[in-house]
């Protein structure tokens, strides 16, 4: 099933500071989305204006019905002494799914980003990747068909960044993923990539 | 399927974070355990100390026999002369003495202390010494005893909103602890208020009486109230057990009380502020961590401190500790119940002071 997110000539001024200036976008899920622009050109400031946490001064983003999205950082934050498969299970709980449902959503997600083996190990013993693998499980296991991912490999060494590409391709099979990066892996692994460029004006964040 | 975490999720997560950190829960609860347990038995075990030494005193005097009449006629004496009326009294062998004024022992108040009126404390003579030597007091062979008192040694008596007197011990007497010698009984006529006064009604040598009919006889004389009441002797310097008890209390209490709690919370905000933010990030909202934290303070705090609580009720009741003990100790004990109880509160706030993007990098 297909969902749309449309992003109609939004103006985002934050503090006086112009960040994003009319800016439009149509994207279909599911499917990966890239963001990508130097620092300063508003990506962060998109994604959360797509997400809904960041007031827009003009225009309208149309999520349809889309629920809340879910989130994936530069470094996923995990309860350290809980498992993996406890933080993956975090997401859907977050959106009043029971544990029950949730621990099994939490499986499938982290099988489908390939860490399935280590459901039960403390996230503290995990390795940087395979903890952002496990923040990305938590995301396509959270209900929703919109995730957004904020530099999620900005953190990593190459052989990790790649497999979280392939964690975030997998978690695009079922979901709208927008990516906020500068990475050219996540880049070339987009479907589609949506080039953003800084404004003259200054900006205060990326 | 809400849009937040559900009631019954939140408290699995609780009961998950507990199990998760089965060392930290258990350090934590033992060292609630342990702490209500030395609150609540140094407080037992204080009271109890306190409350024995009180006993024991009271206990020492407390075959005063106090007979009360229904004069009340103040600093006189007169009373005391007429009870040299009373036929039945000189007819038991009783002879009646007039010479003195001392003892302050009200029926209608606590009985613990015995109140000595300054200047007429010669009053307290033994029988054929009235007019001779220093004030002193006599004590009865097992006070002295237990006291560690011998002949000159002094004792401190308290009267009523004056200043303490200290007066020699004038005499040891063997086999009796009342003051008075064997053979002698002290009336007291209870006042309204201030002085009191006080006869000896001693036997008269050779005119066959009893002790115990002379008691009889006032006992039956008609608007007298005769009651048993204990003498307690002090020492000069020495603080009222209760005020030595409130005195302790009131500094360990809070100073035990607030460490714990200061403590406890920052080892929480160290351990949890990441975790909670996380909770929050996702979406917990604020009564969501505070029923998440109660729920973990239940098995860690809160329940060890009730069965600390009942572990030391057990005890006050099995040492037949006595009933100032037992006021002292639940007291400390609901201290220390309540102080668990406001850690709660006390927890989420620290944790939810801070934005989640403060407490957590790369957000």
């Amino acid at each position: 099933m297909a969902f749309e997110v449309d992003v109609q000539s939004i103006t985002v001024r934050l503090g006086g500071v112009m960040i994003l200036k009319d800016v439009s976008l149509h994207l279909t899920g599911p499917c990966l989305i890239g963001l990508v622009g130097p620092s300063g050109s508003g990506k962060t400031t998109l994604l959360g204006a797509i997400g809904g946490g960041t007031p827009v001064t003009s225009g309208v983003v149309d999520r349809g019905s889309l629920p809340r999205p879910a989130w994936v950082f530069q470094t996923s934050p995990l309860i350290a002494y809980r498992s993996a498969l406890d933080n993956a299970a975090l997401g859907p709980m977050s959106r009043g799914v029971e544990r029950e449902e949730s621990v099994s959503r939490a499986r499938e997600g982290l099988a489908r980003v390939g860490i399935g083996l280590l459901a039960s190990r403390q996230a503290r013993r995990l390795s940087g990747g395979e903890q952002q693998r496990v923040g990305i499980a938590r995301a396509i296991a959270t209900p929703t068909q919109l995730i957004l991912a904020d530099e999620p490999t900005a953190s990593l060494d190459l052989g990790t960044r790649l497999s979280v590409v392939d964690a975030l391709r997998a978690a695009a099979q079922t979901a709208l993923v927008v990516v906020a990066t500068h990475d050219a892996h996540v880049a070339e692994a987009c479907d589609s990539v949506h080039e953003m460029e800084r404004l003259t004006e200054p900006t205060a964040d990326g | 399927m809400g849009d937040a975490f559900s009631r019954r999720a939140i408290i699995a997560e609780a009961h998950a974070n507990l199990k998760a950190t089965p060392v930290r829960s258990l350090s934590i609860g033992a060292l609630t355990l342990l702490l209500t347990l030395a609150v609540g038995f140094g407080v037992l075990a204080e009271t109890q100390s306190i409350a024995e030494e009180e006993r024991n005193r009271i206990e020492i005097g407390g075959e005063t026999l106090v007979a009360t009449t229904d004069s009340r006629d103040g600093l006189s004496a007169q009373r005391c002369d007429s009870l040299e009326e009373i036929s039945a009294v000189e007819a038991s062998g009783g002879v009646v003495r007039s010479e003195y004024v001392a003892i302050d022992l009200l029926p209608s108040r606590r009985v613990d202390v015995l109140y000595a009126t300054p200047g007429f404390v010669g009053a307290v003579w033994p029988h054929g010494a009235a007019t001779t030597g220093t004030p002193s007091v006599f004590v009865g062979e097992e006070l002295a005893d237990d006291l560690g008192l011998r002949v000159g040694d002094h004792v401190k008596i308290l009267p009523d909103g004056t200043e303490p007197v200290v007066l020699p011990v004038g005499g040891v007497l063997g086999a009796t602890n009342r003051l008075g010698l064997p053979g002698q009984l002290i009336v007291i006529e209870t006042p309204a208020q201030g002085f009191v006064p006080q006869c000896v009604v001693s036997l008269s040598p050779g005119n066959g009486g009893e002790l115990d009919s002379v008691v009889l006889a006032l006992l039956r004389t008609p608007g007298a109230e005769t009651f048993l009441g204990p003498v307690v002797a002090g020492r000069a310097g020495d603080v009222l057990p209760e005020e030595r008890l409130a005195s302790r209390l009131t500094r360990f209490l809070p100073l035990a009380g607030g460490a714990a709690c200061a403590v406890l919370i920052t080892a929480f905000w160290f351990a949890r502020r990441h975790d909670i933010a996380l909770y929050r990030l996702l979406g917990m909202r604020s009564g969501g961590t505070l029923l998440m934290i109660a729920a973990e303070h239940l098995w860690v705090v809160i329940v060890p401190a009730c069965v600390g609580a009942l572990a030391v009720a057990s005890a006050c009741v099995a040492s037949d500790a006595s009933v100032v003990a037992i006021q002292s100790t639940a007291l400390a004990l609901l201290a220390m119940t309540g102080l668990s109880l406001l850690a709660v509160p006390m927890s989420w706030g620290v944790c939810s002071y801070e934005r989640p993007s403060q407490v957590i990098k790369g957000i």
